[in-house]
């Protein structure tokens, strides 16, 4: 569920129509910066009839075998084809098509999701008649989700407190950022739950033309409606232009696609009361919904949702009831959540258990293990969220949230050893001075934020519990490759740099030039300047000192979901870019104090 | 007229001082010369390291043996190692067209395609200066490390102005060989450009 609801274009029959671009009634205010998610895909079974055909033709079908599996279909569409493509646009404009991966809207919103489905259809003919390749069905669900900003300050919202029933009630919140700033200039609203299910599954009449269609004499595949193969041409591939995905401007279903079931536009409220506040004390007349607030977070329009669902209860007093012990735990230690019902001596069932994490980056976890009809729920927690149990009491259905606080434990600090000073190829034997350049790279340098992530022992993954299958860190999985390179085999007083160098000083000279004899002992401050005493001054000192100031709580409260290597990257990029800078002062006070010397000239 | 000829006499004689003043870069003329025709012709063959090391520095006029050093150019990390740190030193776009040409070009060792991608990526930000280790070995360890940037960049001794989409060109190139090179390890080589600077 997202801000509003869900809107659900469902799959079913055996080809699926055209679904223009239509206002899906989920409405929420303008201007919030939010993201757009398509999810959920269109199942394909092999039709028995497909299986037959592909039985006598099997070189064509196994030609076709990437239109002809039972793949499921992803919002993206049939690979290679523009069928079953997801569209989504705010307000009629021109609908963007659902990415591979990644959010189809991102940006302010606008009044209300437009959504809409290019169409699908595949049918072999022979001799023996004609029919659909597959049974479809599943369908894609449109989300639209709050933008809460990047890692450095998260806008997070959290219920406080509710007593919500069927016929609403009232919900205390409280908006902050994960960074610890105030959000400023919050605007508060409650949004409905809108949207619905628009059943874009295949409508009877054209399945009726489809069966009376008189078969070929060819044995033929078709996709899309427009793709086709035969025998005779089965060295042609299906093209690759497709349907056009026929966004249209106007909200009026379309002939071919049946109305929507549940397109009831619900309208938001904005909670004025609540403007630059950061908690916010709301009475709603309905029992579910999404509060969003806006504020401004380091300048940045930043912002976060809410659910809350009191459908749960019966006559309006709940019936189940949830409490998770302890309430706030450091993170990594163990809360054990237990279902209770209300009224003593009443039968509950437990159906389903759920976790929905204040941090909007993380999905839902639905508890999936055998024991998921069990009382309690435990395990270790690494991010805060609503605990939801889900079951009937007395035969009614009932369910009940817990909020659970986890707080940081200390920053996870990385390791940072003395560089070794090594010489390396990548230095000229000739150091040259280029115009403009300092010349230091060729006498000495640090790499300085060269490293590698290490997982092993470092990355946790929590196998039990709602938040299980989330990895936390126990350490800090930065490990440095920095290393100093210094010209060893030039500053030797029989190099060819040092024979650029006088072999005696002058009786006068203004600034005193490096003599031959003197190049082995630039070698000690140059070491000094880069960091192999890790000196606080120097390039090493300095940045090992900044990245684990602000790398130690990013990686202590970093939580990932998938791809550890991608969110770690991502998390330590402006740590790294910070000690980057922080290392660079090096060169401003901490310059080695070194003789005038003479390297080799550019050229002209 | 005999005013005129003083004056130009004079300026001969100022130019002759100002090169004799500088013995340094006529040093460097001399070596250049050598340098250059160790690299084009293969002779003398025992100085082709030292001439490796300085034609970096010729400035336009080494382009010709610096493109011929490379296409004479085998597996060898050693020789490519001096090969690319020379080329480093002077950015053309003459180079870089070779270089592309390297990089994209299966029938060569996968050493020099990456010693043209070690280039390549100087030329886009001379504070990227990582090193074969970077970029061959176990698939694991490289995609999980991050070679990054030094303090002081390695500077060009010469610069010629490159087109404006050299950046995108560059990762326009790595990406198609990411994809579908039939060279393995190139296409790691090439991963592992995509994820680190400047490109990531």
């Amino acid at each position: 569920m997202g801000i509003g609801g869900s809107v659900t274009i469902t799959a079913s029959g055996s080809f699926l129509p055209d679904v223009p671009l239509r206002a899906s009634g989920l409405t929420l205010p303008p201007n919030i910066p939010v993201h757009v998610a398509v999810t959920g895909h269109v199942t394909r079974k092999q039709t028995d009839g497909l299986k037959f055909f592909c039985s006598f033709f099997v070189d064509l079908c196994a030609e076709f075998a990437f239109f002809l599996g039972e793949d499921p279909v992803p919002p993206s569409g049939v690979p290679t084809i523009d069928a079953a493509v997801a569209f989504a646009s705010w307000d009629g404009a021109d609908g963007r098509r659902a990415p591979e991966s990644g959010d189809i809207l991102a940006g302010p919103s606008g009044s209300e999701l437009w959504v809409g489905r290019s169409p699908y259809f595949c049918e072999y003919s022979w001799f023996f008649g004609t029919g659909p390749c597959f049974t479809l069905g599943g369908g894609y669900v449109y989300t639209v989700h709050a933008d809460s900003g990047d890692a450095n300050g998260l806008l997070r919202a959290t219920v406080t407190r509710q007593a919500l029933g069927p016929a609403g009630g009232t919900v205390e919140l409280e908006a902050a950022t994960s960074d610890g700033s105030t959000p400023e200039q919050a605007r508060w609203y409650f949004v409905p739950d809108g949207g619905g299910v628009i059943d874009g599954g295949e409508p009877p009449i054209v399945m009726a033309n489809g069966l009376q269609s008189p078969p070929d004499s060819e044995p033929r595949l078709t996709i899309t409606g427009r793709a086709s193969a035969g025998t005779g041409a089965s060295a042609a591939p299906p093209p690759l232009s497709a349907p056009a995905p026929a966004p249209a401007p106007a909200p009026a279903p379309a002939p071919v696609a049946r109305a929507s079931s549940a397109v009831a536009a619900a309208s938001w409220t904005s909670l004025d009361s609540c403007n630059d506040a950061t908690t916010c004390h709301a009475t709603i007349g309905v029992p579910t919904g999404t509060f969003v607030v806006t504020a401004l977070v380091h300048g940045t329009s930043r912002a976060a949702e809410r659910r809350v669902d009191g459908s749960g209860g019966g006559g309006g007093a709940p019936e189940l009831q949830l409490q998770c012990t302890p309430q706030e735990v450091e993170r990594a230690q163990v809360v054990t959540c237990t279902a209770a019902p209300v009224r003593p001596g009443a039968q509950m069932v437990i159906t389903g258990w759920e976790f929905h994490p204040d941090d909007a980056h993380l999905s839902t976890i639905q508890r999936s293990d055998v024991s998921a009809d069990q009382p309690t729920w435990s395990g270790k927690m690494v991010t805060s969220g609503n605990v939801k149990v889900i079951g009937t009491v007395d035969g009614r259905p009932a369910d009940a949230t817990a909020h659970v606080g986890v707080t940081n434990r200390a920053p996870l600090l990385a390791r940072f050893d003395p560089p070794q000073a090594i010489d390396d190829p990548d230095m000229s034997e000739r150091p040259y001075q280029a115009a403009g350049e300092q010349g230091m790279f060729h006498i000495g340098h640090i790499h300085t934020d060269a490293h590698t992530i290490q997982f092993t022992g470092n990355l946790e993954v929590i196998n039990e519990g709602p938040n299980s299958a989330l990895g936390y860190f126990t350490g800090n999985p930065y490990e440095t490759l920095w290393a100093v390179h210094i010209n060893l085999s030039q500053l030797q007083p029989n190099s060819q740099l040092a024979h650029l160098q006088r072999e005696s000083s002058p009786a006068f000279e203004a600034t005193v030039s490096c003599l031959r004899s003197q190049l082995p002992s630039l070698v000690a401050p140059i070491e000094e300047h880069e960091g192999t005493t890790m000196h606080p001054k120097s390039h090493a000192g300095r940045y090992a000192a900044k990245f684990n100031e602000l790398a130690g709580p990013v990686i202590e409260r970093l939580v990932v979901q998938d791809n550890p290597l991608q969110a770690v990257d991502d998390a330590l990029e402006p740590v790294i870019q910070a000690a980057d800078v922080e290392s660079a002062k090096a060169d401003v006070d901490f310059r080695p104090t070194l003789c005038k010397l003479t390297l080799f000239p550019a050229p002209q | 007229m005999r005013l005129h000829l003083a004056v130009i006499t004079l300026a001969l004689v100022d130019q002759s001082l100002l090169s004799q003043a500088n013995p340094d870069s006529i040093k460097l003329r001399n070596d250049c010369r050598a340098a250059e025709h160790v690299l084009t012709t293969g002779e003398p063959g025992p100085h082709r390291t030292d001439a490796l090391s300085i034609i970096g520095l010729c400035g336009r006029e080494g382009i010709p043996a610096l493109q011929a050093a490379w296409t004479s150019a085998g597996g060898d990390r050693t020789e490519l190692g001096l090969l690319v740190t020379s080329t480093r030193a002077f950015v053309a776009p003459e180079l870089v067209e070779m270089l592309f040409t390297n990089l994209s070009q299966p029938s060569q060792p996968l050493n020099a395609r990456v010693a043209s991608l070690l280039v390549l990526l100087t030329y886009a930000d001379p504070a990227v200066v990582p090193g074969f280790d970077d970029f061959v070995g176990d698939q694991g360890q490289l995609l999980a490390r991050r070679y990054g940037r030094v303090d002081h960049s390695s500077p060009a001794a010469g610069r010629e102005q490159l087109a404006a989409d050299f950046m995108q060109r560059l990762r326009t190139a790595l990406q198609a060989i990411s994809a579908s090179d039939p060279d393995a390890g190139m296409r790691l080589a090439t991963r592992v450009a995509l994820k680190n600077p400047p490109l990531r």
